[in-house]
């Protein structure tokens, strides 16, 4: 096992950065939801590598997904490039603190191993990726404030901020989650574990 | 109802009360006026803005103002590093070479001064120094007469400044001697509005008013509402005298003896200065209103309209299509064109 | 999950009203399942709590008084912010030397020592939102910002010209 698996974890971690830069360029296209809004899709993918791949694999993508991306943008060490590293760090600081929160059980292939793991006090990929994109989007207005604007005001901000974060926060660990339970990434998951 | 539905009873009630909180919150500042004030151009400059939501709003006005902070540098000729500054500073005589966005104001002002023979004038800087209207400490007295003479001796009026356009397309400018210095205050402020109106307008903002100390331009309106104006009473600044409702793209731009002035010996004596005379202008008027499309055009013109009087000025008026005009003299009386939007109030 | 397609898939091929409601009303139901099925314990607990934080937060912001304020700006820049809610007096170094800004009873007025027309000076007491008070050569502008009554009884001008 321990041949095999060494070289498909890089790899998943490449394949998941690339999903996730793909997916941040996408959404830095739509205009629809504004400056203000956007759906933060990446996240999913970070949520998943946090918990196919462990802590590192998770900071990894995070971290190549936002070079690669703004790289492709042109907008590498520009004041947007600034914002979604800071959004990025955010990510990261969460994952870090609730790391060991985590549960891969409740991604089990048994139902009752699942039910278990879901009784207990533990995060699964919803609450992962809820707080991760709380995270985010705090951090994010923290750096407007701090580079871009200046201004207090921005604050007053945060609460509308928080409720898109919130919406798709959970949307993000549900899609992270169906990822997780019906792709392959449940035997990785079993495999780390 | 099962109870997985029943989990969800407090989520939905949340997100309703978000709702509301978001339309309370949110709608009604869409539908109000945002204003935001700055001092700009030596007067204070105030953006209203409607009809766009706050965040959308607050950006628009910040661009608008760094716009104007942006042009002030370039054509005040009170500033160290202005391009204005530069060619008063370089030599009389020569061509010199001038950005694009200087000389077409330049040659705006030029038209001015052509369509008022001379009345009006951009290259007055020498003489509004000798006077000092624009200095932070201003004159109490006016200057010596023989200084005013001595200048007066050696203006070449029509020829002051000359702009012409090179065959590469770049343009050149000739300032004719040392008497001539560019001035550009009594139509930059208008270009200063019209290019920020454009910043608002690029921002996706179609409701607007600038308002740079009294001299404005309104785009849009209120929705079903108009834009109001109202005119201050030239002798008594508490009183406002008439409201003009404008909506679509009208400017306002007056010029009045009230602005800049001191008293000496019982004479007032004010900023709007005759470059036939080398003093204020004396034409009975104490204020000009004007109302066109173009603010920066219409800028000028109140200005020569102030120097020629009711009588000349008409004829100055009529030649610029789309110009509405209003005339206060010194005891009150009104004069004004067909067009001008304006309801006088009941004192 | 193919409960939710089988919906949406009846929704695609045309049904009246009544039906399109229940199939919209189920399919939001069952997602609503499915994602309650994959959340652990603190998952609930979390979503919820964040919920009702941002909902305080919410509640907070739109209905805290937005207070009269008032804005200093010097050059531009916003140099100090003064509740009119409670009186104070404050120096600041302006263009032309050291100004009072001086505030009572919800009420705000400047008073320069130094400047050629004292015109911040002459302003007086401005209170309402919107109002303004400066003196253009110490670049200093004091403008009152937030939900404040507007006590005047004139009229509400968008602009004056003069």
């Amino acid at each position: 096992m321990k041949t095999t698996r060494l070289p498909r974890r890089e790899l998943l971690i490449a394949y998941l950065a690339a999903a996730a830069a793909c997916t941040h360029l996408i959404e830095a296209a739509l205009p629809a939801f504004g400056p203000w809004f956007k759906p933060g899709l990446a996240n999913t993918f970070t949520v998943v590598a946090l918990y196919g791949l462990g802590l590192h694999a998770a900071v990894a993508v995070t971290i190549i997904r936002v070079l690669v991306s703004s790289l492709l943008m042109g907008t590498l060490l520009s004041p947007s490039f600034m914002m979604s590293l800071s959004g990025a760090l955010g990510v990261v600081m969460a994952m870090s603190l609730f790391a060991s929160l985590r549960n891969r059980a409740v991604l089990d292939s048994s139902a009752k191993v699942r039910a278990a793991a879901q009784r207990e006090w533990t995060l699964g990929p919803i609450g992962a990726s809820l707080l991760c994109s709380l995270a985010h989007i705090v951090m994010q207005l923290f750096a407007a404030w701090l580079i871009v604007i200046g201004h207090a005001g921005v604050w007053l901000l945060l609460p509308w901020l928080l409720i898109g974060a919130w919406l798709t926060g959970i949307i993000n660990g549900f899609l992270a989650h169906a990822i997780l339970t019906r792709t392959g990434f449940r035997l990785i998951a079993e495999v780390g574990r | 109802m099962n109870s997985t539905y029943r989990l969800y009873i407090l989520p939905v009630l949340v997100a309703l009360l978000l709702l509301i909180a978001l339309y309370l919150d949110l709608l009604p500042r869409s539908n109000t006026v945002q204003s935001d004030t700055r001092l700009a151009m030596g007067t204070l400059v105030t953006i209203s803005v409607w009809g766009v939501p706050q965040v959308k709003a607050e950006q628009a006005m910040q661009k608008a103002f760094m716009h104007i902070a942006r042009l002030e540098e370039v054509l005040a000729w009170q500033r160290p590093s202005s391009e204005v500054r530069k060619i008063n500073q370089d030599s009389r005589g020569t061509w010199l070479p001038v950005s694009e966005e200087l000389a077409k104001l330049v040659e705006l002002g030029l038209r001015v001064t052509e369509l008022s023979h001379g009345a009006f004038s951009v290259g007055l800087q020498p003489l509004t120094a000798l006077w000092g209207f624009s200095s932070d400490q201003p004159r109490s007295e006016p200057p010596p007469p023989a200084m005013i003479a001595a200048w007066l001796a050696a203006y070449p009026a029509l020829q002051a400044v000359q702009l012409r356009k090179n065959h590469d397309g770049a343009y050149q400018i000739k300032l004719q001697n040392d008497s001539v210095g560019l001035d550009l205050g009594a139509v930059g402020k208008g270009y200063a509005i019209d290019q920020a109106i454009a910043v608002l307008q690029q921002e996706g903002v179609m409701n607007a008013i600038i308002n740079a100390g009294g001299d404005l331009r309104v785009i849009g309106s209120k929705g079903a509402q108009p834009w109001r104006i109202g005119l201050q009473n030239p002798r008594e600044p508490e009183h406002i005298v008439s409201q003009s409702l404008l909506r679509g793209n009208v400017a306002m731009m007056t010029s009045g003896d009230y602005e800049r002035y001191f008293i000496f010996e019982g004479k007032r004596y004010h900023h709007i200065l005759d470059p036939v005379t080398g003093y204020p202008a004396q034409s009975g008027l104490s204020s000009v209103s004007v109302q066109g499309q173009n603010a920066s055009l219409i800028n000028g013109l109140s200005t020569a309209l102030f120097v020629l009087g009711a009588k000349e000025g008409m004829p100055l008026l009529a030649a610029v299509p789309g110009s509405e005009a209003l005339l206060i003299d010194l005891d009150g009386q009104r004069v004004q064109s067909k067009g001008f939007v304006v309801d006088w109030l009941q004192q | 999950m193919v409960n939710v397609c089988r919906a949406r898939a009846l929704l695609l091929t045309g049904c009246n009203s009544e039906m399109w409601y229940s199939t919209w009303y189920r399919a939001v139901g069952e997602m609503l399942v499915i994602v309650n099925r994959a959340m652990t314990a603190l998952d609930r607990l979390l979503v919820l709590l964040t919920a009702l934080t941002i909902l305080l937060l919410v509640l907070w912001i739109a209905w805290q008084p937005k207070g009269s304020r008032a804005v200093v700006l010097l050059d531009n820049q916003i140099v100090r912010h003064l509740s009119l809610a409670e009186d104070s007096l404050t120096e600041l170094v302006g263009h032309l030397g050291m100004v009072k800004i001086q505030v009572t009873e919800g009420r705000i007025r400047l008073l320069e020592y130094d400047s050629p027309r004292m015109i911040g000076s002459k302003t007086g007491w401005i209170q309402n939102r919107g109002a303004v008070l400066a003196c253009i050569p110490c670049g200093i502008l004091i403008r009152i910002d937030g939900a404040a009554e507007n006590k005047a009884d004139d009229m509400q001008w968008d602009g004056v010209a003069r």
